[in-house]
């Protein structure tokens, strides 16, 4: 019954059966190598298109559609008609409004999502999801789906925050300042920092902040008359000018259901926060590495007084609140001196709080008490950091002496003051103080400034990174650097970003990094400089010498991808 | 029997020869209920993507490069499946054995990797039970391998078969039956490829 069957020709199965393979291949050139000319939605495109191509091959010729009865193909055809009719219906179902954003910024990317009260303002979805991969992804991933421990998911937790009264205000507060210290999102721990994006506009922080909240189906989460952000609403909160860890002090304040901070008030969730006996992520470690991001954020004690006052309007709090306020802020002045930093931690932490109970700050103090012994070495290179901050209001030379003189252990500040002060290893301290004071490119400031705004998120205060995620700048730093074109290869990273599988010490890192262009050459050095006489890489660095603006300035315009990067690095004599 | 009922299953018979033989007819039906099946899971696999709070995640885990082998291996064992069709039917009954024996073995690779690949997700961590990522991964990954395995499991078995009875070019239908499940197993695996695998990466 079989030879009526008008079949293929061995011949012509040889000939699919190749272009099967073929396309196979192509499929997976496209996704493995970066090929430059070829943008997202054209690569999925073709993935779509080549993938349809096999599927009809196969039935066309191998199942012998082509030639076959077509009550077959009816059948066929009409299962298939039923299956994607399922998956379009389960998309809705699950979805829906999903689906209706993703239609609109297909048909019109300048589609106002926003429905109604700021007319004028309205933001787009599709402008909020690019600056997402802009600005946000590295971090929070494609999907939001963040880092373990580190980076808080945004899928659930963005509906869950824009509903809960204070959670809209909340939200800007976190984008505009940043946000430093544990938090509890679901039920998980995370204790990563979120840096500023003050430097953004109000429309796109909007536009921003209304992707997340309905993206990765938060919309389906979120009630019927959700009100998305106006650039208005950023510009109301954006006065304020508070700190990340005031940020995190609104956050106590909210009444997220997952959290363990519901009704605690803020002093209180502080202490906790201390008294946790393991820090569990190297944020809060107490090295003395660790310490030096948060000395520069929170120190001051003038800016404490400030952003005490103003976190008060935030938080509406008692205006009777404003005098403990002040009250801390001399404490911290004296322990930023003396003391150790943890205890200068933990005052500055109630001074932005305001409590005015004074048995929390008993507790503060006891527990401090304990930790000193441990954290000397932290205590004496915190105190010349503190002294630096302060005085280079002033004179930048001066503080550098201050600072060498205040302690006997600050290995790191020494170092990166002697080293940046000459262009040989200099062991002289006078002569190191003698030549700052001349020196062209004066990066220690910005340098610390630039890394704790954008590289701290993923590499961490201590610059240790995130396990499996991000990889560390201490200890690999130097051995980039060390390396014949390494110099040029940390500029090259920083303007171009990297992308693929690399191993640092046995452990493999397979995340993206950012291009970082938009930054001036100056801050890219001072960073780099920063990068390289941090966290002990100073003594691990061959005869150092700062990365000057127009090194930087001379490695634009080559127009590298990541990918280019990365394959510069293979190329670097790494063992 | 009498005349009139040879007449009738002659007549029958030969209806039956110039219409679509019932088995065949059953298969597409079938496979055309499993396209909704499929449908169906890979639906929920797209609905639930990015939405695991916790990882590991498509994109730390995934492997490429053994998938696009093993999407190969899959894809040949497709292209030997039509050869033993052609050789049955031309009554090559060595090379029929040869090429079918091809498909169970290259199906069987494709288990290997498989059974390779979720060996190591466990291993990192990646459970039925871990995220959404790794419920709605398995089950659509796993329901495939499960209707490789059948494949396999029929295949072998017709081979077995040519060696206990003997075989023609008669009982081609069969083995045709039996490489149209085997063909839509590969199409499911071209989408799923596509979709579970490559986007992630883009």
């Amino acid at each position: 019954m079989s030879h009526d069957h008008k079949e293929g020709s061995v011949a012509s199965y040889i000939l699919i059966a190749l272009i099967l393979g073929v396309i196979t291949y192509i499929e997976f050139a496209i996704v493995e190598y970066e090929i430059s000319w070829l943008t997202t939605s054209w690569t999925f495109f073709w993935l779509a298109a080549l993938s349809v191509v096999k599927f009809f091959l196969v039935i066309w010729f191998f199942m012998h559609l082509k030639d076959d009865n077509k009550t077959y193909t009816g059948f066929f055809s009409s299962g298939m008609v039923i299956a994607i009719g399922t998956f379009i219906a389960l998309s809705f179902l699950f979805t829906g409004r999903s689906v209706s954003f993703a239609r609109n910024q297909i048909a019109n990317d300048t589609h106002a999502v926003a429905e109604g009260g700021h007319g004028d303002e309205a933001v787009s979805f599709a402008e909020g999801e690019h600056l997402f991969e802009e600005a946000c992804v590295s971090c929070h991933s494609v999907a939001g789906y963040g880092i373990e421990n580190a980076v808080p998911p945004y899928a659930v937790h963005m509906a869950e925050l824009a509903q809960v009264p204070g959670g809209r205000n909340y939200m800007i507060q976190a984008t505009l300042f940043g946000l430093e210290g544990e938090i509890n999102v679901l039920g998980k721990t995370y204790n990563g920092v979120m840096p500023s994006f003050k430097s953004h506009s109000n429309e796109e922080i909007a536009a921003v902040l209304n992707y997340i909240t309905q993206a990765w189906g938060n919309d389906a989460l979120l009630p019927e008359d959700f009100e998305p952000f106006s650039a208005q609403d950023v510009a109301d909160i954006r006065d304020l000018d508070l700190r990340p860890n005031n940020v995190h002090a609104v956050r106590s304040e909210l009444n997220l259901a997952n959290s363990s901070s519901v009704s605690v008030a803020p002093a209180r969730t502080m202490v906790a926060l201390l008294d946790t006996p393991e820090p569990k992520v190297q944020t809060s470690d107490l090295r003395p590495e660790a310490m030096t991001f948060d000395t520069s954020v929170s120190l001051k004690p003038e800016t404490l007084v400030f952003a005490s006052a103003q976190n008060g309007d935030a938080l509406e709090a008692p205006a009777s609140d404003e005098a403990p306020a002040e009250e801390a802020a001399p404490e911290a002045e004296s322990t930023g001196d003396d003391v150790s930093g943890d205890d200068t931690q933990a005052t500055a932490d109630e001074a932005t709080t305001q409590t005015s109970d004074a048995e929390v700050t008993a507790d503060a103090d006891g527990e401090t008490a304990t930790s000193e012994a441990t954290t000397q070495e932290a205590a004496a290179d915190e105190s010349a950091q503190a002294d630096a901050e302060e005085a280079s209001v002033e004179d930048t030379a001066e503080a550098d002496a201050d600072a060498e003189a205040s302690s006997d252990s600050t290995t790191e500040a020494a170092a990166a003051d002697t080293t940046e002060a000459s262009d040989e290893t200099a062991d002289s301290d006078a002569e190191a103080a003698e030549t700052a004071q001349v020196a062209a490119f004066d990066w220690q400031e910005l340098g610390d400034k630039t890394y704790g705004a954008n590289c701290v998120a993923c590499h961490q205060p201590n610059g240790q990174g995130v396990p499996a995620a991000f990889p560390p700048l201490a200890g690999h730093m130097p051995e980039l650097y060390n390396v014949e074109g390494g110099r040029e290869y940390i500029i090259n990273v920083v303007l171009y970003g990297l992308q693929g599988a690399i191993e640092i010490d046995g452990q493999t890192y397979n995340s993206v990094m950012t291009p970082w262009a938009q930054l001036s050459d100056e801050e890219i050095a001072a960073t780099l400089n920063h990068e390289l006489t941090s966290w002990g890489n100073a003594d691990a660095v061959d005869a150092f010498e700062p990365i000057m603006p127009d090194e930087v300035a001379a490695l634009r315009g080559q127009n590298l991808s990541a990918a280019d990067v990365y394959a510069l690095r293979e190329g670097l004599a790494l063992e | 029997m009498s005349q009139a009922a040879l007449d009738h299953a002659v007549e029958h018979k030969e209806h039956r020869s110039t219409s679509l033989p019932d088995i065949k007819l059953m298969m597409w039906i079938f496979l055309a209920s499993d396209c909704m099946f499929f449908g169906s899971l890979i639906g929920t696999y797209l609905v639930y993507k990015g939405r695991s709070l916790v990882g590991p995640y498509p994109l730390d885990i995934l492997n490429i490069p053994l998938t696009t082998v093993s999407s190969f291996v899959l894809l040949m064992s497709s292209f030997l499946m039509v050869l033993a069709l052609h050789s049955l039917r031309s009554n090559d009954i060595p090379k029929f054995r040869l090429w079918t024996f091809g498909v169970c073995f290259f199906g069987a690779i494709f288990l290997g990797f498989q059974v390779y690949e979720f060996s190591h997700f466990v291993h990192e961590g990646l459970t039925l039970q871990q995220n959404l990522f790794g419920s709605t991964f398995f089950v659509l990954t796993g329901t495939h391998g499960v209707h490789v395995t059948i494949g396999v499991l029929w295949l072998l078995s017709i081979l077995i078969a040519s060696y206990v009875r003997p075989t023609s070019s008669k009982d081609a239908v069969y083995l045709e039956v039996a490489g149209l499940y085997w063909h839509f197993v590969d199409i499911v695996w071209i989408v799923i490829f596509t979709v579970i695998y490559l986007v992630d990466f883009v």
